[in-house]
């Protein structure tokens, strides 16, 4: 009975994959046939195959990996820092219910403001390459990394906390035995949802100012109308974002795992 | 010998709307092994009056004198499902860094000898109910208080499982020898477990009366509420709450 289940729900997976990569081609195969019948016009939509051969020449020049590693590693820091600031101000409005007081408007305004838009300062104050394109990246994300953290903080059952309190448990003792633990799975989400905040960020950064890097391939493309690198650019950062998000999800399910 | 006494307690609230007097000069004492248990109408400050005894907030008036340390077992189990059993058991010493062998090792005859032991390394959550609100006691009991508040243990119990586990409960607290106060709402299980009643009165809290179950047969929870002079008692609180 149990098998049987376990058998259907397992073939249910295969055939969603199968029809996800039977969409993948025949969208890909009428871009290209679209474009060859020219109904529409391969200049400005390009098509998969040039797509291709351009990709091909940028991994055989080895010119791509330049350009992906300086846009991931600009990407992790902007993550890694983002997230930890915003971790760590998170624990400091925990902490203090008057500093939480205050900073709530700042925070209200601060998460309401669009962020791309002190990205030119951010650059001009921070300096231009990995610095600058950085500093966007953390920025992006951190308002609403300190936000939602501190929500998930806050919601943690007050008698969970008594119940500490009752073998005289300390702030610090609460925070690392309860609040901590009580939010892993929160905090991945967080993770998730920065790794696409920071990627913003460094794409942004790289558009207004680089000599390397993805955003920089897609900004040079369609300044100088080639819409095969511009598509090329979108392709290479849609497969490596994808990826990274593969990588914070394996190591949410060997948490989870362990935890059940 | 007392170890806890309540001596003219008083709480008075302020909120925006003005005063609240929550608590009007309650005095009470429990003594060694002993178990009382209070019962009045939903609203009447029994919350607020084990609060105050765990020190998480200060009476207006009176004193309050605790021998020794109080351990205190909530409605649910809270234990921690990133932790095994047996980690969550030991998180009282862990947090009073008081973890030595001996201690440990009375720990483990606990779990032993409550049929627990063989479940140390799993998480609450493959745990039924009332196996994880023994298991809750056991943590309380693991940094040895001398009293114990229960705060309505059994309500998120069904009917059934709160009956066996408020047995074995009560079982483990006359082993060990420790004082209970017992908060509850539920009649047949103030009678069936405590050696004393307190009936509290409506807001303001007094105490409205002391009722001493002395002459129920029985030795067990289960086995006081068969007893004949059980509906008795019944009755007579009953009619104390709804005076």
């Amino acid at each position: 009975m149990n098998k049987s289940y376990l058998k259907q729900k397992r073939a249910l997976a295969i055939r969603v994959v199968l029809i996800q990569i039977v969409l993948l081609i025949v969208l890909l195969a009428l871009w290209e046939i679209a474009s060859r019948l020219e109904w529409i016009d391969s200049f400005l939509f390009s098509k998969p195959t040039s797509i291709l051969k351009l990709l091909t020449n940028y991994i055989k020049t080895n010119e791509i990996y330049r350009h992906i590693g300086i846009s991931v590693l600009e990407t992790l820091l902007g993550l890694f820092i983002g997230t930890l600031i915003g971790l760590f101000v998170a624990i400091l409005l925990w902490w203090n219910k008057l500093f939480a007081k205050v900073m709530d408007p700042f925070l209200v305004v601060g998460n309401a403001l669009p962020k791309t838009a002190l990205a030119p300062i951010l650059i001009i104050w921070a300096g231009t390459g990995i610095k600058g394109i950085t500093t966007v990246a953390i920025s992006i994300s951190l308002i609403l990394t300190i936000i939602s953290a501190y929500n998930y903080f806050i919601q943690v059952e007050e008698e969970k906390i008594k119940m500490l309190q009752s073998f005289n448990a300390s702030k610090w003792q609460i925070l690392i035995k309860l609040i901590l633990p009580a939010n892993i799975a929160n905090i991945i989400n967080i993770i998730k949802i920065n790794i696409g905040m920071s990627w913003v960020g460094v794409i942004v950064g790289e558009f207004i100012v680089s000599r390397y890097g993805i955003g920089y391939l897609i900004m040079y493309g369609s300044q100088v109308f080639n819409m095969d690198l511009v598509m090329m650019g979108v392709f290479v950062l849609a497969v490596i974002s994808f990826l990274m998000y593969e990588v914070v999800n394996i190591i949410e399910k060997k948490i989870k795992r362990k935890r059940n | 010998m007392k170890k806890l006494e309540l001596i003219h307690v008083k709480k008075t609230f302020y909120t925006e709307l003005g005063a609240l007097n929550v608590i009007d000069d309650i005095s009470f004492d429990i003594n060694e092994g002993e178990i009382v248990a209070i019962v009045g109408p939903s609203g009447a400050g029994k919350s607020t009056l084990l609060n105050i005894i765990s020190k998480l907030i200060l009476p207006t008036s009176g004193k309050i004198i605790v021998d020794g340390d109080i351990g205190y077992m909530f409605q649910h189990d809270h234990l921690f499902n990133w932790r095994t059993v047996y980690k969550n058991i030991l998180i009282g010493l862990e947090i009073k860094k008081d973890k030595d062998r001996k201690k440990v090792e009375r720990i483990k005859k606990l779990l032993t000898k409550y049929g627990l032991f063989e479940f140390i390394n799993n998480y609450p959550q493959e745990l039924s109910g009332g196996m994880r609100q023994r298991i809750a006691l056991i943590r309380t009991l693991a940094t040895e208080p001398s009293i114990l508040l229960l705060d309505e243990p059994f309500s998120a119990l069904d009917y059934q499982t709160r009956i066996n586990v408020s047995n074995d409960i009560y079982q483990i607290i006359k082993d060990q020898n420790v004082s209970a106060l017992l908060v509850t709402h539920d009649i047949s299980e103030a009678i069936s477990m405590a050696d004393r009643v307190l009936v509290l009165s409506h807001r303001p809290a007094k105490l409205k009366e002391v009722i001493v179950i002395n002459d129920l047969e029985g030795k067990t929870p289960l086995e006081k509420r068969k007893s004949t002079k059980f509906s008795y008692y019944f009755d007579k609180i009953w009619g104390l709450l709804n005076e």
